[in-house]
C-alpha cells in the first residue's frame, strides 16, 4: 500500500472538485427561477394598482396591459436563455468518463451565464412592475401621461435585455465534451 | 340543539368576530416593492375617487345657481350625480348631509376590503368620527332631543355595532362612569375615555369630577380632550409605521394639533378657559404634545387672553405669521386661513405613491368640500349677494 502525502486542502480545491454538470444545471435553474419571480413580482405590482384604477377610469384597461407584457417579457427572456443553456448542457455530457479543462470552462460559463440572465430579469422585471403601476395611476387620472411613461418603461426593460446579450456571449463557447 | 341555544351561539361568534376588529396591526409597512401586494388594489381605487373630487370650475357653477333645483341640475354632470335623486325637499344640511353620506360610504368600502396595517390606520381615521358621535349623542341626550333623529344625524363613519346603546346615558352622579362601564368599554375608543378619567383623578378625592352632573359645555371639553388623546395615539402610531407614511403623516398630523390649539385658544376667548387660573391647568391640557408650536409656543399661550396677543405669541413662527398677515390683509378669519393652509397640505399628500397618507388627506379634502357645499347652498337658500360666495376653497 503506497501512503500518500496528505496536502492541505484550499478553497480551490473544493470550487474544482464539484462536477462541471452540477454548476451547469445550477446555472439553468437561475435563469429560469429568478426571471420568473422578477416577471410574476412586476405583473403582481401592476396588476393591483392597474384593477383598482380601472373601476373609476375603464378606458385604461387595454393600453395598459402593455406594462404586463413588457413584464411577461422578462420571463420570455428567461425561458429562452434556460433552452439555449440546456442544449448546450446536453451536448457530450457524460461520454467521458474523467472532467476535462473544457468541462470545467462550460461549468462555469453555463452557471455564470445563467446568473447574469435570472439577476438582471430580476431587478427588470420588479422595475417594470413600479413604473407600469404608477403608469396605470396616473393613466387613469390623465390620458395624456400614459406614453410618457411609457418610456420610462421602456428604459426599464431594456435592462432585462442587457443581460440576455451579456449571457449570451458568456455561454457561446461552452459546451461539454 | 335548541334554537335558544343557536342563537346564543350565533351571538357569540359575532361578537367573537367584533373584538378581532379591534385588533391593532403595527410594524413597518413596505415601500415600492412590496405595498402593491397587500395595498395596491385599494389605493388605485381611492385615486380613483381622487378624480371625483369637485372641480374649481364645477364650483363657480354652483355659485352661479339661483335656486337649489339648479344645483341638483349641476350635480348631474359631477360625481354626485345621483344623490338628490328622489329628494323631495331641498335644504342646505339636507344636501351636505346626502353628499357627505356618499363619501362615507365609499370610505367604509374601502374601510371594509383593508387588511393589515392599513385596517388599522383607516380604523384610526374612524375613531375620530365615534368620538364626536358619541359626544353629540350625549349632548342631545342633555338637550332631551328625540333619540331616533339624533340616530339619524349621526356622522355615519363612526358607528360601532353597539351606538344604540350609548342613549341609555343618564345625567346623573355617577352617570359618565357608569356609561363607560357598561357601553363604552367595548369600543376602540375605550383606552381614551380611560386616560381621561384616570387624569381626572384627584388624590384626596376620586371620582370627586366624575360624579358631576355634565352640561353642553362639559361636554365639549371632554370632547376636545379625547380627540387630544387619539390624535396623540394616531401621531405615535404613524411614526411606527416608517417609511413614507411616517414623514408625510407626521406633518399632517402636526399641522392638525397646532390648528386645534388655536383654535381652542380662540374659542375660548369668551368662556372660564381663559381665566388666569385656568389657562395653565385646564386649557393647556388640551393642547397635544407635539407639533410646531410644543413646547415654546404652547407654554406662551399661558398670557394669550385675546387676539392681539395670541397674533404676538405666534409671531415666532413663520408660517403662522404669514397665515396671519395673509388672514389680515384678505379680510377673511384665521380659521379660514389655516383650513387653506390644511387643504394645500393634504393636496401635497397625493403626490407620493406606497403610502397611506393619501387615505387620511382623503377624508380631510372631502370634509372641506362638505363645507364648500354647506357654505355655497346656504348662500343660496339665503340669497345672499355673490360676494358673500366667495368663502369656498379650491381643492383640486
Amino acid at each position: 500500500m503506497m501512503m500518500m502525502l496528505q496536502q492541505a486542502m484550499s478553497w480551490g480545491d473544493v470550487l474544482m472538485g464539484i462536477d462541471p454538470h452540477s454548476y451547469a444545471a445550477l446555472g439553468v435553474a437561475f435563469a429560469i427561477g429568478l426571471s420568473v419571480v422578477g416577471a410574476a413580482w412586476g405583473i403582481g405590482l401592476t396588476g393591483a394598482s392597474l384593477v383598482g384604477a380601472a373601476v373609476k377610469a375603464p378606458r385604461i384597461r387595454s393600453k395598459n396591459l402593455i406594462s404586463i407584457i413588457f413584464c411577461e417579457a422578462v420571463a420570455i427572456y428567461g425561458v429562452i436563455m434556460a433552452i439555449i443553456l440546456l442544449n448546450k448542457f446536453n451536448s457530450g455530457s457524460g461520454k467521458s468518463a474523467t472532467v476535462t479543462y473544457q468541462d470545467h470552462f462550460a461549468g462555469f460559463a453555463i452557471f455564470a451565464s445563467g446568473l447574469t440572465v435570472g439577476l438582471s430579469n430580476l431587478a427588470c422585471g420588479i422595475c417594470v412592475g413600479i413604473t407600469g403601476s404608477g403608469c396605470a395611476l396616473a393613466d387613469a387620472q390623465e390620458s395624456s401621461m400614459f406614453v410618457k411613461i411609457l418610456i420610462v418603461e421602456i428604459f426599464g426593460s431594456a435592462l432585462g435585455l442587457f443581460g440576455v446579450i451579456v449571457g449570451i456571449i458568456q455561454s457561446a463557447d461552452g459546451s461539454f465534451q | 340543539m335548541s334554537a335558544e341555544a343557536k342563537e346564543e351561539s350565533k351571538k357569540e361568534v359575532q361578537e367573537y368576530y367584533e373584538a378581532q376588529s379591534y385588533v391593532r396591526v403595527g410594524g413597518e409597512v413596505g415601500g415600492l416593492a412590496y405595498f402593491n401586494a397587500d395595498h395596491g388594489y385599494l389605493e388605485a381605487l381611492l385615486r380613483g375617487f381622487r378624480s371625483g373630487f369637485l372641480k374649481e370650475f364645477e364650483l363657480r357653477q354652483l355659485c352661479q345657481c339661483t335656486t337649489l333645483e339648479d344645483v341638483k341640475l349641476t350635480f348631474g354632470d359631477t360625481d354626485y350625480c345621483n344623490v338628490l335623486n328622489g329628494v323631495s325637499k331641498l335644504g342646505p344640511d339636507n344636501i351636505t348631509d346626502l353628499c357627505w353620506r356618499k363619501c362615507a360610504n365609499e370610505f367604509l368600502f374601502l374601510r371594509d376590503q383593508a387588511t393589515g396595517q392599513l385596517a388599522t390606520f383607516m380604523d384610526f381615521v374612524t375613531h375620530q368620527y365615534l368620538i364626536k358621535n358619541i359626544c353629540f349623542l350625549i349632548t342631545g341626550l342633555l338637550n332631551n332631543s328625540d333619540p331616533n333623529s339624533l340616530l339619524e344625524r349621526m356622522n355615519p363613519i363612526g358607528v360601532f355595532p353597539g351606538i344604540r346603546s350609548v342613549l341609555t346615558f343618564e345625567n346623573t352622579q355617577d352617570g359618565m362612569v357608569e356609561l363607560y362601564r357598561t357601553v363604552l368599554i367595548d369600543t376602540p375608543v375605550a383606552p381614551y375615555f380611560e386616560q381621561y378619567f384616570n387624569t381626572e383623578i384627584q388624590a384626596d378625592e376620586p371620582y370627586q369630577q366624575l360624579q358631576d352632573v355634565y352640561n353642553e359645555v362639559e361636554i365639549d371639553i371632554i370632547s376636545n380632550m379625547l380627540q387630544k388623546l387619539w390624535l396623540e395615539d394616531f401621531y405615535y402610531y404613524t411614526q411606527e409605521l416608517g417609511g413614507e407614511t411616517a414623514i408625510i403623516m407626521k406633518e399632517l398630523l402636526e399641522f392638525e394639533a397646532d390648528r386645534r390649539a388655536i383654535e381652542i385658544v380662540i374659542n375660548s376667548f369668551s368662556t372660564a378657559l381663559n381665566d388666569q387660573f385656568s389657562r395653565d391647568s385646564e386649557r393647556k391640557a388640551l393642547f397635544a404634545p407635539f407639533g410646531t408650536l410644543y413646547p415654546e409656543g404652547i407654554e406662551s399661550f399661558s398670557k394669550v387672553g385675546d387676539m392681539a396677543s395670541l397674533a404676538t405669541a405666534l409671531e415666532p413662527y413663520a408660517v403662522f405669521r404669514t397665515l396671519w398677515q395673509r388672514a389680515q390683509q384678505d379680510g377673511i378669519s384665521i380659521q379660514d386661513a389655516l383650513y387653506a393652509y390644511e387643504v394645500q397640505l393634504n393636496v401635497l399628500a397625493f403626490q407620493g405613491q406606497s403610502h397611506f397618507a393619501a387615505f387620511y388627506a382623503y377624508i380631510k379634502l372631502k370634509e372641506q368640500e362638505k363645507r364648500n357645499i354647506w357654505w355655497i347652498t346656504s348662500c343660496i337658500f339665503q340669497q345672499r349677494d355673490q360676494k358673500d360666495f366667495n368663502r369656498w376653497l379650491k381643492i383640486f
